[in-house]
């Protein structure tokens, strides 16, 4: 479900919207894969970033940027949830917590995983290091337009009753 | 063979992160080729579809804007004399479609219309809106085609100063949506801040003397000594594009067939 809502949110929503915000362009779903549960096995996250990158790319007619960007977003997660130590909250009070993550570790998880996704996706976007100022201009206005998103998001989607 | 298992199973995550990625740059790669050129006719089909529904609700709510717009553009074709016209103009033909996907955001942008070969789209064809110029159909479907726009590093335009005569190319470097560069006019070529540039009409794509944009600012050294380079601020906002028309040369396979026997 979280798949398709993120998926028609970028797809539709954040596309036409982006025509507006100049240097801040929000992507919201690389936070299908920051909010794959902790333990989730790497070849599945992997798996899934494909099939949502393609997914995207067939919105913005991009073959292969975003899926290629959302591949090494999922690949390098793992490294962070280990550098930064992030646990897992108990069982009974997670369905709170995004991703089953205390809130302040989701954020500092989200800022770091979508910096280097939109470095990633705007340097290969660019094929390279063509017009460096403008490129770094849109990596900085859309990491903040996104994560500022994904946590509205994950605020309005929270679980109500538990 | 076990050990050789057990190694797969182990950097099983790598080996299926290098295999995706590599079908992902795969399909980057080959952005300009055939892969991509079926890519953007099967991926105009399936969003096609769904931005055409939800363009429909977008309308509704846009129509008061619309009309306005369409008020305007019919005043100023009431007060255009006859005279004004010029012949190529009438001779090429317009098919009205309707931008339902756009971006601006890359190096390399396109727009996505709700018409295709059906409604008699055809590829290669300049299209234009009420104000001035949006780009070029570069794949088309039975019912939607997708453009390349005027915002694309492979854009490259014939454009004409005033009615000065000197003709240069104009490109967009990537930066702001709103302005373009012309290149290869001549540092002897007089231009002023405030000039208007317009089609030159040397291609079979778009006709001459439609309008692009005014002069911003000019740079004299441009980018070796015979030439300036002209900044160009687009009379049209690409970001806002709507209602279009599809320009339709009606001699254009002759044409192509004249350019391509050289």
């Amino acid at each position: 479900m979280r798949f398709i809502i993120l998926l028609i949110l970028q797809g539709v929503i954040f596309k036409a919207m982006s025509l507006q915000l100049g240097y801040f362009h929000i992507f919201i779903y690389p936070l299908f894969v920051i909010l794959l549960p902790l333990n989730f096995s790497i070849t599945g996250s992997l798996l899934l970033a494909f099939f949502m990158g393609i997914m995207v790319d067939l919105f913005y007619a991009t073959p292969g940027l975003n899926s290629a960007t959302l591949l090494v977003t999922a690949f390098i997660r793992p490294l962070f949830i280990q550098i930064m130590e992030i646990k897992e909250v108990p069982s009974n009070r997670r369905g709170i917590f995004p991703g089953g993550i205390e809130f302040p570790v989701f954020l500092r998880l989200s800022i770091w995983l979508t910096t280097i996704h939109l470095l990633i996706f705007y340097l290969l976007e660019a094929k390279g290091w063509n017009n460096l100022g403008d490129t770094m201009l849109k990596i900085v206005g859309s990491s903040f337009v996104s994560v500022i998103m994904m946590i509205m998001y994950v605020l309005i989607m929270r679980p109500k009753n538990t | 063979m076990q050990e050789l298992l057990r190694l797969i199973i182990r950097y099983s995550g790598l080996i299926v992160f290098l295999i995706l990625e590599g079908i992902s740059f795969y399909l980057l790669i080959q952005y300009n080729d055939q892969q991509n050129r079926i890519f953007k006719t099967s991926s105009s089909q399936f969003t096609g579809y769904l931005t055409g529904q939800l363009d429909g609700i977008r309308m509704y709510f846009a129509l008061k804007e619309e009309n306005q717009r369409l008020i305007k553009e019919n005043v100023n074709l009431r007060n255009k004399k006859i005279s004004q016209f010029n012949e190529e103009e009438c001779y090429f033909e317009y098919i009205p479609a309707r931008v339902i996907g756009n971006s601006v955001i890359f190096n390399d942008n396109y727009f996505l219309l709700n018409k295709g070969k059906k409604q008699g789209i055809e590829k290669n064809s300049g299209v234009v809106d009420d104000l001035g110029l949006v780009g070029i159909v570069a794949e088309i479907s039975e019912n939607y085609s997708t453009g390349l726009s005027l915002l694309h590093s492979q854009i490259k335009i014939s454009a004409t100063i005033g009615q000065s005569g000197y003709f240069g190319t104009l490109i967009w470097d990537g930066r702001n949506p709103r302005r373009m560069l012309l290149e290869d006019i001549p540092t002897h070529a007089t231009v002023e801040v405030g000039d208007t540039i317009y089609t030159s009409g040397y291609s079979i794509i778009f006709p001459s003397g439609l309008v692009i944009g005014i002069v911003e600012d000019i740079d004299r050294e441009g980018k070796d000594f015979y030439f300036q380079r002209i900044g160009v601020r687009l009379i049209n906002d690409l970001a806002k594009v709507k209602n279009v028309y599809m320009v339709k040369n009606p001699d254009k396979v002759e044409l192509e067939f004249l350019i391509n026997q050289r």
